[in-house]
């Protein structure tokens, strides 16, 4: 059966894990909460109010009616409404998810062009003086508080040096382009909107970067041990003495075969990212579910922390999904 | 067989060591040794003698460090080898000298397929370092509709495209498979390694071999993890390689029956030295050093009601201390007193066959 | 009676988890036949030799006759006892006679256990008396050619082939009948192996010991076994005496077998064109004569029909439905390997 086989077993592992994850979000958002009703009508709900929605979301019924009804809403997009705003979770959600994705694919793309030739690097030269270099720029990076890194990188190269912008995900002067996806950058090259997106990628590389610098040493780490394995392995002596060169040897043997280990971890550390860029940005004032969710803690918002946390859950599972799957294609060793 | 200056292959007095903070292990002492072209010498011994150290040397692939080169010459087409850089060296490996190795199901990259991976020694022989490859896992593709046609490149004198190459060399590589008697060699290019049983992957080594056209090939213990049967298949093959591409052969084995299989010549290792080096037949017939004596003894051949091997008393010994004279003294039934003081030189003791012992010094 | 060790009809199977898709499409797990129906007897005081290549099972028959991997169905009986009906403490109490060596002395000794506790741990697994624990110990030492203080030792201290004594010891410590020795010398060098088989069979002839010697070298068994069964993908095909089988063979299989050993003398000619193909997949044998696609005298029946082994000469049994035209072909002396005694020509000058 091979990939597709695998895939297919995976994805239907999927399914337990979700209602394993939901059923927990159930009991936070519905069981263990005191005041059930008040939590998502609002602290400011009226009797009346209260009372319609413990109709409406079945708080008077037995426990496994009530989850029978939540696991419907939540597989129909009803995720609540915001007491605040009165939009529906989901939407509003949706709003601001888009922005942390694109904020954690391109600190990912950071992490994977710091992170992979200095794990390589520190493998060639090991317990060298690169070695312990690199060793020293990861743990001082993944060491850091995210504040820390944040705002140091916010003011040597937002102030200091005054080269990139830090707030936002565009100048105030320019308009967001035809929502598509909802990510700037994506929408605004699928709408030859140059302008907008050369403004959006100058805005992004700062918070980018400040996420990557925390998360590049693992990667760095894992590359590193794996290259070190992989370069013991027989074949590569094979492809030495087949007549390769060091840089064949190095690239197309010895790093495809390290790399599969490495994108596990990505698919950890992406996972990660989607869910733990708050403060990235709340410093960078990044529109992200981050800065929403942020935002609905500090006005006890439950519907829109509830929905949030679903989300984060969500992305992680399939962020260690797509890890697993990838790790299949490549190599071919993995069976059904 | 004399040794002539048109040795394909001549190491001269090499002495290699592996060093460590703790200790110091001396792998090879003044090894000599020479190859004719054309000639499949094996090197016999058992457990760290430093067979497997002589032929990484002269391939250049010794783990440096923790392996020292201390002294000597290895001569190879006109240069010693121990002074070519390793970024020459690489323009020798593969198509002057090879080296397959005794495990082979860690032999191939796991996770390219095997046409793969003998299509790039193809390119190796080519000269070309190929760009990176369209990846590992897509099929060679002849339909690629932006390459120009061949009649087109031809007239402009542009390189053939990328897909031509590819599928020529594929080509070959099924040639190559068919000829170390794979039987569905088409198929077998589509597999991974993992997929074949050790013996298949050892003729994919040799077919490699094949393909590069090496004047030297060494084999490491080649057939040591397989089968009795599928030993016998590879042996023939590896007669074939050199009777077909006309190349040496230095095959490294603790297996003496193997190495009268398949030998011209035998050199017999002990502890670092070369103690014999003969013609097969004479070291069978008449074997002049002591060890060599022991280990075609303590060969079992008899029947268990036709009485007892005679083993070689004791250890093989510990290479981190020095041993004063021959370091096979501690164990030989011949023993007096001149060999626990003095090492003996390998010398001729009969005509075409050499000993490193003082019980067979002329005169 | 003097058969030590009787086994009938032993089958081993392994089973294998179907993958998540065959059991959509309703396919049964496949079984790896590891041992698939083997018959066979060891007398007192025998040394059987046990010979086949990578995937013929051998392994897994000696680790079943000893219980250790409990057969899938068939009867062993041990002096006397029918072990297969056995459980719990009655078949420990039998294991005190049968013991095992095994082929790795690396992997086989506790690294961080002293020499002492290596040997005395099969003793000390029953009841033992404490007094002549140590005499006991340097009993099996001496036998066994090592000196005393390598009792404190630990095994990182000790050469491959001392501890392969050291195994052999506590193989001994118990006083058995019978031993199951598991390639005991295939992790050797050839100056250490010839000591070691020595060595075994100066064990057998003093303490009366039956010996299944497992092995995939052809020159070792001849030396060491009075009978031989050539194994080959889980069945026996040819069982008998150890002259008869390496010089008069009855089966194709074991004739290639024996034709691809190389002779140690370079001066005898290589026996016949070497076997071409792979051993058969454990999961799925051929049908008819296991041997039947790489059988260079193939006929029909022998891909519908698979041979018994049956008595086709004195004591000689073949499971190959055209044995007897094997032993009528047979000419004196043919198929030898290594020649066969040592001649004087071989001595230096």
């Amino acid at each position: 059966m091979g990939v597709a086989g695998y895939i297919a077993r995976r994805l239907l592992l999927l399914i337990p894990v979700i209602i394993g994850v939901t059923f927990i979000t159930f009991l936070i958002s519905f069981v263990f909460t005191p005041d059930v009703a008040r939590a998502w009508a609002g602290l400011r709900a009226s009797q009346a109010t209260l009372q319609a929605l413990a109709l409406r979301y079945h708080l008077n019924d037995p426990i496994y009616v009530q989850y029978y009804y939540y696991m419907i809403n939540l597989l129909t997009g009803n995720w609540g409404t915001v007491p605040s705003s009165g939009k529906p979770v989901l939407a509003e959600v949706g709003l601001f998810f888009p922005a942390t994705l694109e904020l954690a694919l391109a600190a990912i793309f950071i992490t994977i062009i710091i992170g992979i030739p200095l794990g390589v690097v520190a493998a060639m030269y090991h317990g060298r003086n690169a070695d312990h270099a690199v060793r020293l720029a990861y743990l001082t990076g993944y060491s850091s508080p995210p504040f820390f890194v944040a705002l140091l990188v916010v003011y040597v190269f937002g102030y200091v040096l005054n080269i990139f912008p830090t707030q936002g995900e565009l100048s105030s002067s320019l308009a967001f382009p035809t929502r598509i996806t909802g990510m700037v950058i994506v929408d605004s090259l699928l709408t030859a909107n140059w302008s907008v997106f050369v403004d959006a990628v100058w805005h992004i590389i700062l918070p980018a970067t400040a996420l990557a610098l925390i998360y590049f040493g693992i990667i760095s780490r894992v590359t590193r041990a794996s290259m070190l394995e992989v370069l013991q392995k027989d074949f590569i002596r094979t492809s030495y003495a087949k007549g390769l060169g060091k840089r064949a040897v190095i690239i197309r043997h010895a790093l495809r075969n390290a790399l599969i280990p490495t994108t596990t971890v990505l698919g950890l550390v992406l996972g990660s990212m989607l869910g733990g860029a708050i403060v990235i940005e709340t410093i960078f004032q990044w529109p992200g579910i981050g800065l929403y969710a942020t935002q609905s803690i500090e006005s006890y918002d439950f519907p829109a922390i509830i929905g949030v946390t679903v989300l984060f859950a969500l992305g992680v599972v399939i962020a260690n999904l797509i890890a697993d799957i990838i790790y299949a294609v490549l190599d071919p060793r993995i069976k059904v | 067989m004399s040794e002539t200056n048109q040795a394909l292959l001549d190491v001269r007095n090499l002495t290699v060591k592996y060093r460590t903070s703790v200790r110091e292990i001396r792998a090879l002492d003044g090894v000599n040794l020479q190859v004719a072209k054309g000639e499949i010498v094996a090197v016999v011994g058992e457990s760290a003698c430093g067979k497997s150290t002589l032929g990484l040397s002269i391939i250049g692939l010794l783990p440096r460090p923790p392996a020292v080169v201390d002294s000597g010459e290895i001569h190879f087409a006109g240069r010693d080898l121990l002074q070519v850089r390793e970024g020459e060296f690489a323009a020798l490996r593969g198509t002057s000298i090879s080296m397959i190795f005794q495990e082979p199901m860690t032999s191939l990259d796991p996770v390219y397929r095997v046409g793969d991976q003998i299509t790039e020694a193809i390119e190796v022989r080519e000269g070309k370092r190929a760009s990176r490859p369209k990846g590992p896992f897509q099929k060679t593709n002849s339909a690629d509709t932006h390459e120009m046609s061949r009649g087109a490149s031809r007239i402009l004198g542009a390189r053939i495209p990328r897909s031509e190459r590819k599928r020529t060399y594929s080509n070959e590589a099924a040639e190559a498979l068919k000829r170390v008697q794979i039987s569905d060699p088409v198929d077998t290019l589509e597999k991974y390694p993992h997929e074949l049983s050790g013996g298949m992957v050892q003729r994919v080594m040799i077919a490699q071999a094949l393909v590069e056209r090496p004047s030297l090939l060494i084999a490491d213990e080649p057939t040591s993890a397989l089968d009795v049967t599928t030993q016998a298949q590879v042996l023939n093959l590896m007669r074939g390689l050199r009777d077909e591409i006309g190349a040496s052969i230095i095959f490294i084995t603790h297996d003496l029956a193997v190495a009268s299989r398949i030998a011209d010549r035998v050199a017999v290792m002990y502890a670092g030295d070369v103690v014999e080096l003969a013609a097969v037949g004479d070291l069978f017939r008449h074997p002049q050093h002591p060890y060599s004596l022991g280990l075609i003894d303590s060969f079992p051949r008899q029947f268990k009601d036709e009485g007892r091997l005679e083993a070689i008393p004791g250890d093989v010994p510990d290479l981190r201390r020095q041993i004063p004279g021959c370091k096979f003294s501690s164990r030989c039934r011949f023993v007096f007193d001149r060999c626990r003081v003095e090492k003996p030189e390998l010398v001729e003791v009969k005509p075409g066959q050499k000993a490193a012992c003082f019980l067979r010094y002329p005169g | 009676m003097n058969e030590i060790l009787v086994v009938d009809d032993l089958v081993k199977y392994f089973p294998l988890r179907a993958g998540f898709v065959d059991r959509l499409r309703g396919r049964r797990a496949a079984n790896i036949h590891a041992v698939d129906g083997v018959t066979f007897s060891l007398q007192n005081n025998e040394t059987l030799g046990l010979v086949g290549e990578s995937g013929s099972g051998k392994t897994t028959l000696g680790r079943a006759v000893l219980m250790l991997d409990p057969p899938t169905s068939g009867r062993i009986t041990f002096d006397g006892r029918v072990i297969t009906e056995l459980k719990g403490e009655a078949l420990r109490q039998t294991r005190r006679k049968m013991q095992i060596v095994f082929q790795n002395p690396n992997s086989s000794l506790d690294p961080r256990a002293r020499v002492k506790d290596i040997i005395a741990e099969p003793l000390r697994a029953f009841e033992y008396d404490k007094e002549s624990l140590n005499e006991n110990l340097l009993r099996v030492l001496t036998a066994v050619n090592l000196p005393e203080d390598s009792l404190t030792k630990l095994p990182h201290e000790f050469s491959g082939g001392q501890r392969q004594r050291i195994a052999i010891a506590r193989a001994l410590i118990l006083d058995p009948k019978f031993i199951v020795l598991d390639e005991p010398t295939s992790a050797l060098d050839s100056s250490i192996q010839a000591q070691i088989l020595n060595l075994l069979r100066m064990l057998q002839e003093k303490m009366k010991l039956s010996y299944l010697f497992i092995t995939h070298n052809v020159s070792v068994v001849k030396y060491m076994a009075d009978r031989v069964a050539v194994m080959y993908s889980g069945k026996l095909v040819e069982v008998g005496r150890t002259r008869d089988i390496l010089e008069h063979p009855l089966h194709p299989y074991t004739r290639a077998l024996i034709s691809s050993v190389p002779p140690l003398d370079p001066g005898v000619k290589a026996e016949g064109v070497p076997l071409s193909g792979e051993v058969p997949s454990a999961m799925n044998p051929p049908k008819g004569c296991r041997f039947n696609p790489r059988c260079p005298y193939v006929k029909e029946i022998c891909e519908r029909e698979e041979p018994e082994l049956r008595e086709v000469a004195q004591g000689h049994h073949s499971a190959c439905h055209f044995a007897e035209t094997l032993l009528e072909s047979e000419s004196p002396g043919a198929a030898s390997p290594s020649g066969t005694s040592r001649s004087t020509d071989w001595r230096g000058t």
